[in-house]
């Protein structure tokens, strides 16, 4: 990682912002910096607002109060096109249109590149065809989407929202549905995207040892508030998961990592 | 498989997308072929047996004395334009509805539509005394605005809301109109004739009248193709890609309303072809909208016109009008695509 002596830079930030549903408020006067060319995982219980948060700062869910700021500039301000020129959401509710093929999915991420009918440039076919192969789908460019195991369409989601080729990208649980091996690709592959492009990952995770181990920067909530954020190694202990789980948990050192690795005690099936 | 970028060779699409273009247009010329058949047949054939000679002088060479191209020409031709028009804005309709609401079995009679315009009609048959079909033209269209009007204020372009309250009120006006019908033997004579979705009897005055705004909803349905591409992938998905969703389902309930509002006036509710061409479409070409949508619009008047075509040769000496047999042909046909693999595929 190439990260410089100073501060990183701000890539997002959200300001006061209050966030809520058919007016049933989830977040209220909520201030948060996402640092540049970090990858940032979002953690808390559920129910706790962050899937609400990360669709606050993507416009995909309107501020009731309070403004997000995108590299200083006024997210609500900004034509929803050029938004999507420098800002990729991958949100938990998108659906692959019956018989839509990997390629043709994909490809739909240069909208906001192209002109009102969506012609396709031979820019378009390069980024298409580079982001189908840096998510290991290149090989299934002729398959429907809907053949393809939940694994393979998570990347397929993902080549898509590589192909609008934005600075800065957020992921509302890319990992939801994927056994362990298929979620440690993924996240290699949002890290590798970090490190290779500097391209900003935000993401909004449940695995707690895995959010520790891939972020730079951890954002603990619970009830609608941030309760800690840093580094992993400074927010993730035995106090916080208390704290924002109500879980009484040991955490020790990851073993390949060094990164927090949280333990639950629980309440049965203890080495006596 | 994919083309490879390592040589620093120019990159071609992939092929997928590639594909798909090349059996557009084989598709797109495919469909302009059998729509130019369609309309050769609808003047060529009829109860009346004219040589096509006939038909030909009557369009080019036009004998005002000849009972047989007088037959062409009043009934035949406007017939034909009738029934390329409404088969157009079916075609549109159907396709629009169907990506905006996300719903395989929408159409302008599922939505409500179809049955406000019917509802209009009556109203101005029993109450206002209104017997010339172009008087039909005009309370036909105000009826299918106003519940296009009333279904997305209501349903506020929820997928599933749109769904339940148009259904409601197909509920609620289906029993009105025949209340008002039985109440009034006039009326339901009038009113039956242009409820079986008949091409005959509106003369050229309707389609006159009525193909600036086919013209306006074709153009809308243009416009939204793209939009709809992308709001097949979810509201949110279409918002991170830049879309404005509600602009998108503005420009759709506009040109809803006047693409049923037109086919409605001019062809009366006719079942099914809204909901059958856009699936049919949809094999052929694929999920993207902007593929869709030029195909439907060719299938829709193949479809109605074929029907009609169909309808006057199947009983000896007299005719089925096209929405009857426009639903006979429709109904085996959606089973057909149900049965398939591409059933949800919006």
């Amino acid at each position: 990682m190439s990260a410089p002596a100073s501060e990183p830079a701000t890539a997002l930030r959200a300001e006061g912002v209050r966030l809520g549903y058919d007016g049933r408020t989830v977040i209220d006067g909520l201030t948060l910096d996402l640092p540049a060319g970090r990858v940032t995982a979002i953690v808390g219980p559920n129910a706790c607002g962050k899937s609400t948060l990360l669709k606050g700062m993507a416009r995909l869910l309107p501020l009731e109060a309070g403004r997000v700021l995108l590299g200083g500039r006024d997210v609500a301000a900004m034509p929803r096109r050029e938004l999507a020129r420098l800002l990729g959401v991958l949100p938990q509710s998108s659906i692959a249109p019956d018989g839509v093929r990997v390629a043709e999915l994909v490809a739909r991420g240069r909208y906001p590149h192209q002109g009102w009918f969506g012609r396709r440039s031979s820019t378009d076919d390069a980024v298409v065809a580079r982001a189908l192969e840096s998510t290991g789908v290149a090989d299934l460019a002729e398959r429907p989407v809907a053949e393809l195991s939940g694994g393979q369409r998570q990347r397929v989601w993902i080549a898509m929202v590589l192909a609008q080729q934005t600075d800065v990208v957020l992921l509302d649980e890319p990992t939801t549905y994927l056994d362990v091996a298929h979620q440690v690709d993924l996240l290699d592959l949002l890290a590798t995207q970090n490190e290779e492009r500097g391209t900003t990952v935000v993401m909004v995770l449940h695995e707690l040892n895995l959010a520790a181990r891939y972020a730079d920067h951890l954002v603990v909530m619970a009830r609608g508030s941030v309760v800690a954020e840093g580094a992993p190694g400074d927010v993730l202990t035995e106090d916080a998961v208390r704290g924002a789980f109500g879980l009484e948990a040991r955490v020790v050192p990851d073993p390949i990592s060094g990164t927090p690795l949280v333990v639950p005690v629980g309440r049965t099936r203890r080495q006596s | 498989m994919l083309t490879s970028t390592a040589a620093g060779a120019p990159v071609a699409g992939p092929p997928a997308l590639d594909r798909g273009r090349a059996r557009l247009v084989l598709v797109l010329v495919g469909a302009a072929m059998v729509l130019a058949a369609v309309v050769a047949a609808s003047l060529l054939l009829g109860v009346r047996t004219i040589a096509p000679g006939q038909v030909w002088d009557a369009l080019f060479h036009h004998d005002p004395a000849s009972a047989d191209q007088s037959v062409v020409l009043r009934l035949r031709v406007p017939r034909t334009v009738l029934g390329l028009l409404a088969g157009v804005a079916l075609g549109c309709v159907g396709t629009v509805i169907q990506g905006v609401t996300r719903n395989p079995i929408a159409d302008p009679g599922l939505l409500g539509i179809t049955p406000g315009a019917s509802l209009a009609v009556v109203v101005a048959v029993s109450f206002l005394g209104v017997t010339t079909p172009l008087g039909f033209v005009w309370f036909a269209f105000a009826g299918a605005a106003l519940a296009a009007v009333v279904v997305f204020s209501i349903g506020r372009a929820q997928p599933v809301r749109l769904a339940l309250v148009g259904a409601a009120l197909t509920a609620f006006v289906t029993p009105v109109i025949a209340l008002l019908l039985l109440r009034d033997l006039n009326a339901f004579d009038q009113y039956r004739f242009w409820a079986v979705g008949s091409l005959t009897g509106r003369g050229l005055d309707a389609a006159a009248a009525l193909w600036p705004f086919l013209l306006v909803g074709v153009v809308l349905t243009a416009l939204l193709a793209p939009r709809l591409t992308l709001l097949a992938m979810g509201d949110d998905v279409a918002r991170a890609l830049g879309q404005d969703v509600n602009v998108t389902r503005g420009l759709a309930a506009a040109a809803i309303v006047l693409l049923a509002g037109t086919a409605t006036a001019l062809a009366g509710p006719v079942a099914l072809v809204g909901l059958v061409v856009p699936h049919a479409a949809r094999r052929l070409v694929g999920t993207d909208y902007r593929r869709l949508t030029p195909v439907a619009a060719l299938l829709g008047p193949v479809v109605l016109l074929g029907a009609d075509v169909v309808g006057r040769l199947i009983v000896p000496n007299s005719e089925l009008e096209a929405g009857v047999v426009a639903a006979f042909v429709g109904a085996p046909v959606l089973v057909a695509v149900a049965r398939g693999r591409s059933v949800a595929g919006v």
